[in-house]
């Protein structure tokens, strides 16, 4: 009997044993001479062109090595850089990825240092229209608008909603999949076109209006547009590039975009460098990489946005599918920024009324 | 807070152990009490309060210091990784801009109408979750407790599956199963012509919720029903008491106290639900973690999101308190899994349970409706855990432009994308082995030292400890993931690396699960045991070693499972702690979906469960085997004494 009990127990003394050699084996990574920290989100890291701009940037810069680090989507990797810089320090040289919505939030934390324009050359081949940070903190790196997209399928183009306002007639009631502002940021941008056509606070009056509509509000893009494909609703709020995708990878242009009244929210995704970072110059020589021609070529196919830099080309079937709205929508990042706390409140109390 | 499942398995009562030198048997036998005593005396006394204070008795001997050494270890790991972090992280809700202490915050929090709705929503969902998963969970025990069916031991292993799954494919199931254009609406269209409408409805979240939880449910409930005397009921019935009154007044006073831990887990669970709620409920379900979320991760105002995480982990603690109050002295409650059958309780009855068997072939005609009814719940359950899982793996076959692929699993096992960083979705599923390992190793020592201790130490037996070596499954973990992750960035804890972090992290989440499933059994041991071991000269960690530990094998094992299983199934801390190379399974899926590759996200959510479901099927094997052979040992010793 002995030796068995001892068996077990030398079991629980081996595992011991095993669990430090497992942690002995962890090797940390050796890095080069000169590392550049990005923070991203876990989209553009991982499947986005991430990879692809860390060596693209690699092979310009022999030596520097470029570690990507994604917690999260973008919410959550800013609010990790906060709490980090607010704690007394961090890891990070560049953020990649803040929507232009979260930017003044951000100055007011103090996260960001000014960049150099002059070391950003690459600067004047973007829109004026595009540089919507005037303080000169962020630079943007792609745009892209939210708009409707309806299932071809089960909904008879002739029936496609072609304004905000009709998305609220009761024969549409149970066929929109939105998504939560507070949790998904096409989701926040059609809450702000929403504010941006019916004011404040006439969007509450719209969302009560429109809520017997919506079948349901997801916390994020990916569970809607799943639900939409699957058939549990054939309009959903989404990018204006999706037809474009669904025919590259799906090859079906079942899922059409609409502009309703020829309108669309625009997003702008900008990059800044961290305050504190000790590689300014390498951080202005990423953002001005990220802003150059063969870069930004990499974005709309890997990202599916439409590049900053204007001399930058799109895919061919781009003319075809994706939708440039005719009237763009835009509200102030300022405004949002003084008003965004009370209009979440004011539309979670609309739609759960 | 999946997590928060099972983590309270059950609280193990002190001195609720019974008396275990019945007459006829040897002293060294725990948790004989069905085989050992009198029908008469089972019947006539159910009320354990005697019991109890017989065994306490039996209890003496004060702490020797290896067991406040044995104790030390994990209460100060629990306060250098979780209780110092996360005091760190609240106490912000309760800071003036000048330092000093203030209440404000949490004071207009309290006040705003808008918070109360989202608490009141937030635990009436929660109640209704958790009566739901004990209404479906109970049946399903009675069904893993009491019938013989080949796969018992496979299915029982399969009941963890659900509690790792990641939220976003049990959504992804739900809706493949209960969507408009799911299997089951598909069926029901085509031969009854009707409609479910489930999804994105409150009953959407209770369901899913119920899916999590009515496994973790009926696992502890199986425990304490295998406790029930088979033959007390059947004497009851021959004495004329109707089926419903045998239930009544038999075998409900023995599970009742798992049913209700079983339900409280399921209330917390469900509480700190926030994913499961946004993706089947919408926005119109909001709960306080969304709210807190919001706070943090939108507006970055980390004083509400603070505030708002203290006052949800107040309710949570109190919650957690009273329940472990309530369940001060159940009559032997089983553990999730290993809890149930203690040590070598169920070979020493199998006598009885070989009686009883024989008994039931005359009771078994009568019961024949009700074997249909329980035939027709098998099906169901077996519908409705099954289903949705099926529905994912089916879906991983699928290629978006339609027909079938298996492109999903050609793109998980490619290693292209690791060439640039190490994170390609085969090293996620490397990193998960490695994470899950690792961390369960810990949980387990930390668990058992924590247990040691704290079955000699007076101090640590209090409810308070008990609610206080809870609270990383009780507190928010957008929380628990700034707390971590501020701590790490400071000076002797910063030299630790970033996989180590990850795994000491889910070493604390697994803690609890630990604790709640070796306790309960280690409680109900025979210390006289232990202590005849030291008259003869063992050392007490020698005693323990020899005495108690072969006798706690099975849950240890379980104990093991269970944190793996937490590990394994993880996001929000490992997310957090993000560094490159850093990927798991459930990131990995993720992952896929946000890219929208939908078919890869089900791909990988295949093998998280075949690795998760592989694993647990061989712990449970392999404890039932660990369980035969203490067994064996011990009836060996009791008839050399």
């Amino acid at each position: 009997m002995r030796p068995r009990l001892i068996g077990v127990t030398s079991l629980v003394l081996a595992s011991l044993c095993v669990s430090l050699v497992v942690f002995l084996s962890f090797s940390s990574a050796a890095y080069a001479n000169q590392r550049l920290v990005v923070y991203t989100y876990d989209s553009f890291e991982s499947w986005g062109p991430g990879q692809q701009f860390k060596a693209g940037f690699e092979a310009l810069h022999p030596g520097v090595e470029v570690v990507l680090i994604a917690p999260g989507d973008s919410g959550d990797a800013l609010a990790r850089l906060i709490a980090e810089v607010e704690a007394g320090g961090t890891d990070a040289d560049v953020f990649l990825g803040i929507a232009d919505t979260q930017v003044p939030r951000a100055l007011a934390r103090g996260i960001f240092q000014p960049y150099d324009p002059a070391l950003v050359p690459n600067l004047a081949d973007v829109p004026e229209e595009l540089i919507f940070d005037r303080t000169g903190h962020i630079v943007p790196f792609d745009t892209g608008y939210i708009t409707l997209v309806y299932d071809s399928e089960r909904l008879d183009p002739a029936d496609a909603p072609k304004s905000l306002e009709e998305l609220t007639d009761p024969k549409y009631r149970g066929k929109i999949i939105m998504m939560d502002p507070r949790t998904s940021s096409p989701g926040h941008a059609f809450l702000m076109w929403t504010i941006a056509k019916y004011g404040d606070p006439g969007f509450v009056e719209y969302w009560e209006r429109l809520a017997p509509n919506i079948l349901t509000i997801t916390g994020g893009w990916s569970e809607a547009y799943n639900y939409f494909l699957e058939g549990e609703a054939p309009i959903v709020v989404s990018y204006s590039t999706d037809t474009a995708y669904s025919v590259t990878y799906d090859g079906t242009d079942r899922q059409r975009v609409i502009t309703p009244e020829g309108e669309g929210y625009r997003q702008i995704e900008g990059m800044g460098i961290v305050r504190g970072t000790d590689q300014l110059e390498l951080a202005h020589a990423f953002l001005n990489y990220v802003l150059s021609v063969p870069a930004q070529e990499l974005i709309p196919p890997t990202n599916w946005m439409y590049p900053a830099n204007s001399k930058a080309a799109v895919p061919e079937n781009w003319e075809t599918y994706a939708v440039i709205p005719e009237r763009v929508i835009y509200l102030d990042p300022q405004e949002i920024e003084a008003n965004e706390a009370r209009w979440l409140r004011l539309w979670a109390t609309a739609i759960s009324r | 807070m999946k997590k928060v499942a099972a983590a309270i398995a059950h609280h193990d009562r002190p001195g609720a152990g019974k008396p275990s030198s019945e007459e006829g048997f040897p002293a060294s036998f725990p948790n004989d009490a069905p085989t050992g005593t009198s029908l008469s005396e089972r019947v006539c006394e159910r009320a354990p309060s005697k019991r109890r204070k017989l065994s306490r008795a039996g209890r003496t001997g004060g702490p020797g210091w290896s067991a406040w050494l044995f104790a030390a270890v994990p209460v100060l790991f629990l306060a250098v990784f979780f209780y110092m972090p996360i005091v760190e992280v609240l106490s912000r809700g309760f800071r003036t801009p000048e330092g000093g202490f203030s209440l404000a915050v949490v004071r207009a929090l309290l006040a705003d109408p808008y918070i109360h709705r989202l608490i009141r929503f937030t635990s009436t969902q929660a109640l209704a979750s958790a009566g739901l998963s004990a209404l479906i969970g109970v049946p399903l025990a009675y069904v893993l407790a009491r019938k013989e069916f080949p796969g018992r031991s496979l299915a029982a292993a399969l009941t963890i599956v659900p509690f790792v799954l990641p939220s976003i494919t049990v959504a992804l199931g739900f809706l493949l199963t209960f969507g408009t254009n799911g299997w089951l609406n598909q069926l029901l269209r085509s031969f009854a012509g009707v409609e479910l409408r489930i999804l994105h409805s409150l009953w959407a979240i209770l369901l899913a919720h119920a899916f999590y939880n009515a496994p973790v449910v009926a696992r502890m409930v199986q425990g304490a029903w295998e406790q029930v005397d088979p033959r007390l009921e059947e004497s009851a019935r021959s004495l004329g008491a109707t089926a419903f009154g045998v239930f009544r007044d038999v075998t409900l006073p023995t599970i009742l106290p798992a049913v209700l831990s079983g339900a409280a887990l399921a209330f917390i669970y469900s509480f700190m639900s926030f994913p499961i709620v946004l993706a089947l409920g919408g926005a119109r379900y909001s709960t306080l973690e969304v709210e807190i979320y919001t706070q943090v991760h939108v507006l970055w105002d980390y004083e509400t999101g603070a505030a708002l995480a203290a006052i949800q982990a107040v309710l949570s603690l109190a919650f957690v308190y009273v329940i472990l109050k309530l369940q001060g002295d159940p009559v032997g409650a089983g553990g999730f899994g290993g809890g149930g059958r203690p040590g070598v309780r169920s070979g020493l009855d199998g006598g009885g349970r070989g009686f009883a068997a024989s008994l039931r072939p005359a009771i078994r005609a009568k019961l024949s409706a009700g074997q249909l009814l329980a035939g027709i719940f098998v099906l169901f359950a077996v519908l409705f855990f099954t289903g949705p899982v099926a529905a994912v793996a089916w879906h991983s076959f699928k290629a978006p432009g339609g027909g079938l692929s298996l492109a999903g699993y050609a793109r998980i096992l490619s290693i292209q994308h690791s060439a640039a960083v190490g994170n390609s979705p085969l090293a996620a599923i490397g990193n998960s082995l490695r994470f899950g390992t690792g961390a369960a190793l810990i949980a387990l020592s930390l668990g058992l030292a924590f247990c040691y201790g704290s079955m000699r130490i007076r101090l640590l037996r209090t409810t308070w400890v008990e609610t206080l070596a809870l609270a990383p499954i009780v507190v928010s973990s957008i929380a628990l993931g700034f707390g971590v992750l501020l701590a790490f960035r400071k000076s002797p804890l910063s030299a630790i690396p970033a996989d180590w972090r990850v795994i000491l992290v889910h070493s604390v989440l697994a803690f609890p699960f630990v604790v709640r499933t070796v306790r309960p059994v280690l409680a109900n041991l025979d210390r006289r045991l232990t202590e005849a071991a030291r008259t003869l000269g063992a050392g007490p960690v020698q005693a323990f070693r020899t005495v108690e530990l072969p006798l706690i094998a099975a849950s240890v094992f379980v104990a093991l499972a269970l944190a793996f299983g937490i590990s394994v199934s993880e996001m929000s801390a490992t997310m957090m702690l993000a560094r490159p190379g850093l990927v798991t399974m459930p990131v990995s899926v993720y992952r896929f979906l946000s890219s929208r590759d939908f078919q890869s996200a089900s791909a990988m959510a295949v093998v998280l469960i075949l690795v998760t479901s592989g694993a647990f099927f061989a712990i449970e094997r392999i404890s039932r085997l660990a369980e035969r052979r203490a067994r064996r040992a011990l009836i060996q010793g009791g008839e050399r004494r």
